[in-house]
């Protein structure tokens, strides 16, 4: 290695000798290491003025000019008929920057004699005081004129800082901001429209869902200026003074607000009259898909504390909590049996008291004995040996191709966040108990919005909505952006089968189990389920525990509106947990608020004068099944 | 002697070409403060309105915080008790 070294050695002499311009070695050594410095700041100052030019540039901007950004203000949701549901109100909001603040006893003197003791009282000034940092909130949400607000504290910061003498970095000691708080002023819907965190986000219902798609939330605006030496930003452009908050849209919903607090109160009464898990409502116009009230019990209260159970109070459980639905679905088979020309309504289908498949035996609803039922009957008794009989008839896939169609195991894509729903199994591996179980409402999970969709179906001529909930999205000036037209996604059933489900739906309530929802002007047409609930801890279902539920449709001969009523695990007494004594009740007192809110004209009677009295005549008299093989 | 009258048009041009200069900046100072004041007027507007929006965001939840819907169910169910349902149906 040595012979390298003492090679380059020679070579840079030989090069020192040749280049070396005085005699004197320190004044070479002096020229080389000044040659070498130029030849650095000419590569920096290169790099400073012409590579790194833009970099250094825009360094430079950031520090003579400022952006301003305009916070944008939420966009309101109203329901059908203009009632606000959630509005954005300006507010002032006052911080306060303790720790710049020496003389705290003058400054509450100060503070006191400009803004009195109304608006922040002495313990909220000296709470805020006492907290040592450079910026804290005083109070926010303040009623008033923020201008009038902003001069007060100008005039406190100025008064202070002339009596004490001191010098603070900052002089804004008191300042006062614009705010936007979320106001619910009709106290409605809270599982619906959703709630605000307090960063004045979406954290449920429609404001998540709206937020999340970039509807409600309005752009944010920036206005470029200049700084001065303390970093104050002006706004130089001229053009910004024509500059103002870009609100969000407005979104006008399918729901009508007064029908959602009726379904509220009533919801309420029965949750604390039974302490149930949940109970959920859900009405829907059958020929649009349009979600008119939707509601949860527990619900929160727009206002109220937000303690514990918060977030189970803003749930929307009608869409994101599947459960077995029990013998609801009976119907859907014999319209599925229906549609495929297995069956019609008249169909003989025998009932064995006792009906074995595989290992286990199924009961008929008639204690020992075995009968004859036309296929309405099966309905309008809920006879499960009757219902797997005509299930059996329509076979595996094609009650599943059903299930599918009518909406089950599959999203209905509705515009609130948090849909959740349950897949459904793959007939392939359905073993026969389990296929049998399925006739009557097992072994399958749907939540209470998917069944109210499912009946629209049964009701409305054949055809499977998307549930609606939001019907237009108009601007800051009222300008419509967007409509949402009523969406037909299939053809399920025929319309004639339709009708016909329609009249034996009448049956369960003109004589059947659902007996107590009868009207007196109106037909009502429905089916109770009643779903014993597997216990995890006794690892077998137990019979205190049901989820009862009802699904309907009135006035039935020419039906508006569909409803499902679930209630899960009622704490009452054992003979009372039928979905009759349960679901039915809640049903019956909101059909009739809703006839009677609504002005629906009546389907059993026609009213008129005779003379100066008022007479009635019945109408649609034969509408529901009559005639069967049970009842003669 | 021809006599040339163009020479005469430049004098008086030169003559008042300084008036007819300052009647241009007139005009265009005249200009331009309307253009300002028509600004100021226009963001006065601009403010007016936000502020009667405001107003009325404000009013319109103070109305619809009085109506409160318990009002508007009772009101429903007052008319059940006058028999409304058989009345008004009629043909």
């Amino acid at each position: 290695m040595k012979w390298i070294y003492y090679k380059i050695k020679a070579v840079l002499g030989k090069l020192y000798t040749f280049l070396k311009p005085f005699e004197d070695g320190r004044l070479n050594a002096f020229l080389f290491i000044s040659t070498a410095m130029i030849f650095v700041f000419t590569i920096k100052l290169l790099s400073l003025s012409y590579f790194d030019k833009e970099k250094f540039l825009s360094f430079l901007e950031k520090q003579y000019t400022g952006k301003l950004t305009l916070k944008s203000e939420r966009g309101e949701i109203f329901d059908r008929n203009g009632i606000p549901l959630a509005v954005s109100k300006k507010e002032c909001s006052f911080y306060i920057r303790p720790a710049l603040i020496k003389n705290k006893k003058t400054f509450i003197k100060i503070f006191r004699k400009e803004f009195g003791n109304t608006i922040i009282s002495k313990k909220e000034l000296t709470d805020s005081l006492s907290k040592n940092k450079r910026f804290t909130w005083l109070k926010k949400g303040v009623d008033g004129n923020i201008r009038k607000y902003r001069k007060k504290a100008e005039k406190l910061n100025k008064n202070y800082i002339k009596t004490t003498g001191e010098k603070p970095k900052l002089r804004d000691l008191v300042g006062v901001m614009p705010e936007y708080d979320r106001k619910n002023p009709y106290d409605v819907g809270s599982t619906l429209v959703g709630v605000l965190n307090s960063d004045g986000r979406g954290i449920s219902g429609l404001e998540l869902y709206l937020e999340k798609n970039k509807i409600i939330t309005g752009k944010k605006t920036v206005i470029s200026g200049t700084k001065d030496a303390r970093g104050n930003l002006y706004v130089t452009d001229p053009n910004a003074l024509f500059t103002s908050y870009k609100k969000g849209n407005n979104v006008i919903l399918t729901i009508d607000a007064n029908l959602q607090y009726m379904v509220e109160k009533t919801i309420e009464k029965y949750g604390k009259k039974w302490h149930p898990r949940f109970i959920n409502v859900v009405i829907m116009n059958p020929k649009t898909g349009d979600i008119i009230s939707a509601a949860s019990w527990p619900f929160y209260k727009y206002g109220k504390k937000r303690g514990r159970g918060f977030i189970s109070k803003i749930n929307p459980r009608y869409i994101n909590t599947p459960y077995e639905p029990g013998s609801v679905i009976k119907p859907l088979v014999i319209a599925a049996a229906i549609n495929e020309k297995l069956i019609s309504p008249m169909t003989p289908i025998r009932a064995p008291a006792n009906y074995k498949i595989d290992d286990k035996v199924f009961h008929n609803e008639f204690r020992g004995e075995s009968v004859t039922l036309a296929a309405w009957e099966i309905i309008k008794y809920s006879d499960n040996v009757g219902i797997i009989k005509v299930a059996q008839m329509l076979g595996k896939k094609r009650y599943y191709r059903y299930l599918k169609a009518f909406g089950f195991g599959e999203k209905a894509n509705i515009d609130i966040s948090g849909e959740s729903i349950y897949p459904l199994r793959n007939y392939k591996k359905w073993k026969n108990v389990d296929f049998a179980t399925l006739a009557f409402g097992h072994n399958i999970m749907v939540n209470t919005l998917q069944l109210a969709n499912a009946y629209s179906v049964l009701v409305n001529g054949g055809y499977l909505m998307k549930p609606r909930i939001i019907s237009k999205i108009i601007n800051d000036k009222g300008k419509t952006i967007e409509e949402f037209p009523a969406i037909r996604i299939r053809k399920v059933i025929k319309p004639y089968v339709s009708k016909q489900l329609r009249r034996i739906l009448a049956t369960v309530v003109e004589g059947g189990t659902g007996t107590a929802t009868k009207l007196e002007n109106f037909y009502v047409g429905g089916k109770t389920g009643t779903a014993i609930k597997y216990d995890p801890r006794i690892r077998k279902y137990n019979r205190s525990k049901i989820t009862a539920t009802f699904v309907g449709a009135f006035p039935l001969t020419d039906p508006n509106y569909v409803m499902a009523v679930t209630v899960d695990e009622p704490k009452v007494p054992k003979n009372e947990l039928w979905a009759s004594k349960i679901a039915v009740p809640v049903f019956k007192e909101l059909a009739e608020r809703i006839l009677l809110y609504e002005r629906e004209k009546p389907d059993k009677f026609k009213y008129y004068f005779k003379g100066s009295e008022i007479e009635k005549q019945p109408i649609n008299e034969n509408f529901p099944y009559k005639k069967g093989y049970r009842v003669k | 002697m021809k006599i040339n009258w163009f020479k005469y048009l430049q004098i008086l041009f030169i003559i008042f070409s300084p008036f007819l200069f300052m009647f241009m900046i007139f005009k265009l100072v005249n200009l331009r403060s309307t253009c300002v004041t028509e600004k100021r007027k226009i963001a006065k507007t601009i403010a007016e309105i936000h502020k009667l929006k405001t107003e009325y965001n404000e009013l319109q939840i103070k109305y619809y915080s009085t109506i409160k819907p318990e009002n508007v169910d009772r009101a429903t169910k007052k008319m059940k008790a006058l028999k409304e349902n058989e009345v008004y149906y009629i043909e």
